[in-house]
């Protein structure tokens, strides 16, 4: 299978007191998100992937990962962009939700930040009228943005778009 | 009084589970039996004996669950097992008639008593309330005069009651029961030197039992010897107390008297010691070591098939000795009387007294000559004896002895030990004399009793026939012992030869992992497999096909080099000669591939035959797994025996359950998912098939009902039966009411067969019955069956005829965890659909394709059989170019009961056994999927639910199949 390009370090843990936390930023289009890294099992190169019927159009398919079947959502599709190519860059991000396994397709991983709690703000209100509770918040860094996802909430918003009425997407 | 919150104390919480195992067991047991003692309520009511057998059995069952259930201080469930057990016994002992009600009554009380196991299962359960159902025992025993107190138990257990009950309660009885238990046991055993005499081992052990006999007892010694040689304090009297009790009950429950009996008597011992909160003195610890080791070594007996009983006897006469021992005292006084007065006609065990005088290290024989009362002058022949005796050995003890015979008046039997070589047989001879009405002489000491304990005993009466008349109790007779001393030889035989297997537990959830990981094995092996079929086909082709390019290339150019050479100079010559250098290495680079590859194909050789090896031991592995995990189902089957009872007694009709197949057997997670469809099932065919029997009997039909459960391996499959022979589906009805309650519409039940209005039962809510009965008629049952029956990856066929009855087909895979499935490229993609499944392949051509209303559908040998596409019935554009330019394609038939469809497929990859790997593991069920499995190459294959896509295909139209999409 592919290689790990990282692996959730367990050094910063003890670092990681009360004001800051640590994620994993990767970018969509020209977004950049971050995902906490308690979150993210590891990071794989995107291999065969079997694709499944009578799913939503962002569940990509299911992939082995090491003897285990894991299904794939696609974050473009999941967020309503368009689909893209894969390129060198495209990485799947195999996650721990809510006890089950899932690997999410993003176009790039860049790095692993940490970020002080007082650094994020809540998403403005535009997007939070829009219902999309995964949107945690916003880290404002140095130059740029951070949109921080729940992964959980990803999820469970997942499972409701997954039944039929999905498919009209 | 709730029994859970009692059990706080560590030790016993680590008895819990093992509680919970075997009492489960045995109230499945007593419920089975209770069946058959109804059965026999029925046909032998009038006759007047009584199953005594069945009522011991019970008896036992229920002692054995008493006694746990009192170790752990259960004592809700020790008061309620105790009135069960009390009604046995008033059964057993003719006190009680045994009547319909009176097994109504246990009926409801092992209701209870399960329910109240169960409760303990769940911390979060409620109590169970008892007491109605002690109420109706009290009454039943009651009108019977057979009541029994609590405390006078008259049988082998003081020691359960007195840790069930409380502490102030407790003070007294010990003794008392004790001293009951001496005087009133029920085989009215007679005061003994001899403890062991009287009590044999049951000669018909199953192996099985004696397995885990064995492995339990092992266990529990070892604590217990532990427990006793580290600090030996007041508290952890009751530590030991538990295990010598866990010992008693098991021994006792298989028959194991001798085992059960010491162990009595160590728990005597040290119930005494708690009671007098004393720390045990060294002494006793002495003894009681002496009893676990007695029951270590006739347990290690027991493995090997030869049971040392010589220890236990010795290790019981030390307990029974013990003066701190309160429950001794009876036994030894009655010692020291049988010494005294020398020979009483009570006659008791004559061995231990000479035994006690058989040195360490020594063979011995012991002996008794026992004389005709009414002979005169015995003493004269007694010291004749005495005299033969001593010109033959040394002889170490003998009741009388010489002084004795002075002075008692009246002896007729003399008692001996004596040191020598002659054999047992021989010494007989040698002590035959005129008025001996028997002798006996039993070899004792180490080596004798080691080789074989019972065998050196040698016997002979020579008057039969002979009563005293001071004992009239058959144990009591000269006889006896020579019949105990027969039967145990006739023991140690059989047991020599059927050692029992030993046996382990194992926690299941370690039995799936195994079963996962066997899984893993069989995907990697099919995948080592793949790898070496190609290898076979590459190996270093490549370059070998350059190089010899090359020299073709080179040698062309040497040719026509040659050719210029004809007319040219040196310079020429020179390029010649590159050239042929060069194909000179050329050729050599050839011939080192060729020798490199010969190599590797050998090597290649060597890889298949390792992967062949591999193949070899992980189908061993797999299938060795797998039989761990099967179990009968017989056990399952046999609960059904209770709900039909308790069925045709709610709606007044006759049945009869026969149970087939018993022996079959399934996953055990398979029987623990089946226990909830199959009732379902039975309860249909006991409520809704079977008619009333006045009915029946107008029909022609016998009055009694039948209801057939069978289970047989058919294939790699399992099929489960249930059958009955009552009214059979109405297909009217079944229209009537589906159309009512808006399942169909006329129009389609227009164009429906019988067997499709059967079909329909299967839908949720639906249920012809008039009323909702408390059995059956919400119409919920037959949607469970199917669900769960899904679940398992089985399948459910049904078939029925009006008047005749109904037979459900169960057929299910032999394990949920590995399917043999048929690989299929559809649309690029690898599916795997079951092959049990599979009806046919079949390769059509287009004219063989019609369109009926619409659908697709082809004519195979004369049957038309609709075809999709799979893309078609998942609602999806097809992606693949469809086949269609061609002139043929490739179909496979499958097939669940009378529904066929033909799936057009791309390609056929051939048969492979899959791993199924659940979606809903990392992700969610989806319908018309049954699994996901990891081929050999490593990629994802989905697994086909042929049952749904059976339905999916049949459905109007395609939205509605996704409307239901989600489960």
């Amino acid at each position: 299978m592919s290689s790990s390009v990282l692996k959730a370090s367990a050094g910063g843990r003890h670092q990681a007191d009360a004001g800051t936390i640590q994620v994993v930023s990767f970018r969509l289009a020209s977004e950049e998100y971050g995902i906490e890294i308690t979150k993210v099992q590891e990071i794989i190169l995107v291999g065969e992937i079997t694709r499944v019927p009578q799913t939503a159009r962002y569940i990509k398919g299911l992939i082995n990962l090491r003897s285990t079947v894991i299904p794939i959502v696609d974050l473009r599709l999941r967020f309503g962009m368009p689909e893209e190519q894969a390129t060198d860059e495209t990485r799947i991000m195999v996650m721990n939700v809510r006890g089950k396994t899932i690997g999410i397709i993003v176009d790039a991983v860049s790095e692993v930040l940490r970020i002080s709690k007082d650094q994020i703000a809540p998403p403005p209100p535009t997007v939070s009228s829009l219902g999309r509770e995964y949107l945690t918040g916003l880290a404002k860094l140095e130059k740029r943005l951070l949109i921080l996802l729940d992964v959980e909430c990803i999820l469970t918003e997942q499972h409701e778009l997954a039944v039929p009425t999905a498919s009209l997407n | 009084m709730t029994s859970a919150s009692e059990v706080n104390d560590d030790f016993t919480d680590g008895l819990m589970s093992d509680f919970l195992d075997e009492s489960t067991g045995l109230v499945s047991r007593l419920s089975e039996n209770l069946s058959q003692l109804d059965q026999w309520t029925k046909s032998h009511a009038a006759e007047g004996d009584r199953p005594t057998d069945l009522l011991n059995e019970m008896f036992r069952s229920a002692h054995s669950i008493k006694g746990l259930s009192g170790m752990l201080r259960l004592s809700d469930i020790n008061v309620l097992t105790h009135k069960v057990e009390n009604v046995f016994d008033a059964a057993r002992n003719g006190e009680l008639p045994v009547t319909g009600e009176s097994v109504d009554v246990i009926f409801q009380a092992i209701d209870c008593l399960a329910a109240m196991i169960d409760a303990l299962k769940d911390p979060a359960a409620e109590k169970v309330a008892t007491e109605a159902s002690l109420g109706r025992i009290e009454n039943l025993l009651n009108r019977y005069n057979s009541a029994r107190e609590m405390g006078c138990q008259a049988d082998v257990d003081p020691g359960l009651f007195e840790a069930a009950r409380h502490a102030a309660a407790a003070e007294k009885a010990p003794v008392v029961a004790a001293a009951r238990d001496v005087a009133a046991s029920p085989k009215a055993e007679v005061v003994v030197d001899d403890p062991l005499a009287d009590v044999r081992d049951d000669a018909d052990i199953p192996p099985r039992y004696l397995a885990i006999f064995v492995d339990e007892a092992g266990l529990t010694l070892e604590d217990l010897s532990e427990s006793l040689i580290s600090v030996c304090e007041a508290e952890h009297v009751e530590a030991i107390l538990c295990g010598c009790h866990r010992i008693k009950g098991s021994a006792a429950s298989i028959g194991l008297q001798r085992a059960a009996r010491v162990a009595h008597h160590m728990e005597d011992l040290l119930q005494d010691m708690r009671r007098r909160k004393a720390a045990p003195t060294s002494r006793e610890i002495d003894v009681l070591l002496k009893g676990v080791d007695a029951l270590r070594s006739y347990v290690a007996g027991l493995a090997v098939g030869g049971p040392d009983t010589g220890l236990l006897s010795e290790a019981c006469r030390l307990l029974m000795a013990l003066p701190d021992a309160e429950v001794a005292k009876p036994v030894a006084a009655a010692k020291q009387e049988a010494k005294a007065t020398v020979a009483t006609a009570v006659v008791d065990d004559w061995r231990a007294a000479p035994r006690a005088a058989v040195p360490e290290d020594c063979a011995c024989l012991i002996g008794l000559v026992t004389f005709d009362k009414q002979l005169p002058l015995v003493e004269l022949k007694i010291r004749v004896l005495l005299e033969r005796l001593q010109s033959h050995g040394k002889l170490l003890y003998s009741a009388p002895n010489e002084a004795q015979l002075d002075e008692a008046a009246e002896v007729h039997r003399l008692v001996f030990t004596l040191a020598t070589d002659v054999k047992a047989p021989a010494l007989q001879g040698i002590l035959r004399i005129e008025g001996a009405v028997a002798i006996e002489v039993e070899a004792v000491g180490e080596v004798a009793a080691a080789s074989a304990p019972a065998a050196a005993r040698v016997v002979e009466s020579p008057a039969t026939n002979k009563s005293t008349p001071a004992a009239a109790t058959q144990q009591a007779t000269p006889t006896e012992p020579a019949a105990a001393a027969v039967g145990d030889s006739s023991k140690a035989a059989p047991d020599a030869k059927a050692k029992p297997t030993e046996t382990l537990r194992v926690d299941i959830e370690r039995l799936d992992q195994l079963m996962n990981l066997s899984g893993q094995l069989v995907i990697n092996r099919a995948r080592f497999t793949q790898i070496g079929d190609r290898l076979k086909g590459v190996t270093s082709l490549r370059t070998m096909v350059h190089s010899l390019s090359a020299a073709q290339h080179c040698a062309t150019r040497l040719t026509t080099g040659l050719q210029e050479c004809a007319g040219g100079g040196r310079s020429a010559i020179e390029a010649l000669l590159g050239l042929s250098e060069k194909l000179h290495d050329d050729l050599e680079s050839l011939q080192r591939d060729l020798a490199q590859l010969h190599q590797v194909r050998s090597l290649v050789g060597d890889l298949n035959e390792a992967v062949h090896q591999l193949e070899r031991v992980s189908d061993g592995i797999q299938n060795t797994v797998m039989d761990t995990r099967m179990v009968p189902i017989g056990p399952l089957f046999a609960r059904f025996k209770r709900a039909v009872r308790d069925l045709t007694r709610d709606n007044h009709k006759d049945i009869d359950l026969e149970i087939l197949g018993e022996n079959t057997e399934l996953d055990k997670r398979m029987i623990d998912e089946l226990g909830d469809p199959l009732i379902h099932l039975v309860r249909n065919s006991a409520d809704h098939g079977i008619e009333h029997p006045d009915v029946r009997e107008a029909q022609g039909k016998p009055r009694q009902g039948t209801i057939t459960l069978n289970a047989y391996h058919r294939g790699n499959r399992i099929v489960i039966e249930v059958t009955d022979d009552g009214k059979g589906l109405d297909a009217d009805k079944i229209r009537a009411k589906a159309i009512s309650r808006g399942l169909i519409t006329e129009a389609d039940a227009e164009k429906m067969t019988p067997q499709q209005f059967h079909e329909l039962i299967w839908k949720p809510g639906f249920s012809t019955a008039e009323t909702i009965t408390q059995v059956s008629g919400r119409g919920m049952g037959m949607d469970i069956v199917w669900s769960k029956i899904e679940q398992l990856s089985g399948t459910v066929e049904l078939s029925s005829e009006a008047g005749k009855g109904t037979t459900f087909l169960i057929k299910l895979p032999l394990t949920m965890a590995i399917l043999p499935s048929l690989l299929a490229v559809i649309d690029r993609d690898v599916f795997a659909i079951p092959v049990e499944s599979v009806v046919e392949i079949v390769r059509i051509g287009k004219q063989d394709v019609s369109t009926v209303h619409g659908r697709p559908a082809m004519r195979v040998r004369g049957r038309v059989i609709s075809l999709i596409r799979l893309s078609d019935i998942f609602g999806e554009s097809s992606v693949g170019a469809p086949s269609n330019d061609t002139d043929s394609m490739t179909v496979v038939i499958i097939g669940i009961g009378n529904a066929e469809l033909g799936i057009e497929v791309d390609n056929l990859l051939g048969e492979q056994d899959v791993v199924i790997q659940s979606l809903a593991e990392n992700f969610e069920n989806i319908q018309g999927i049954a699994g996901a499995s990891i081929l050999g190459d490593g990629r994802v294959s989905l697994i086909l639910d042929v049952g749904t896509l059976l339905e999916m295909a049949c459905r109007p139209s395609r939205g509605a199949a996704l409307e239901v999409a989600a489960d």
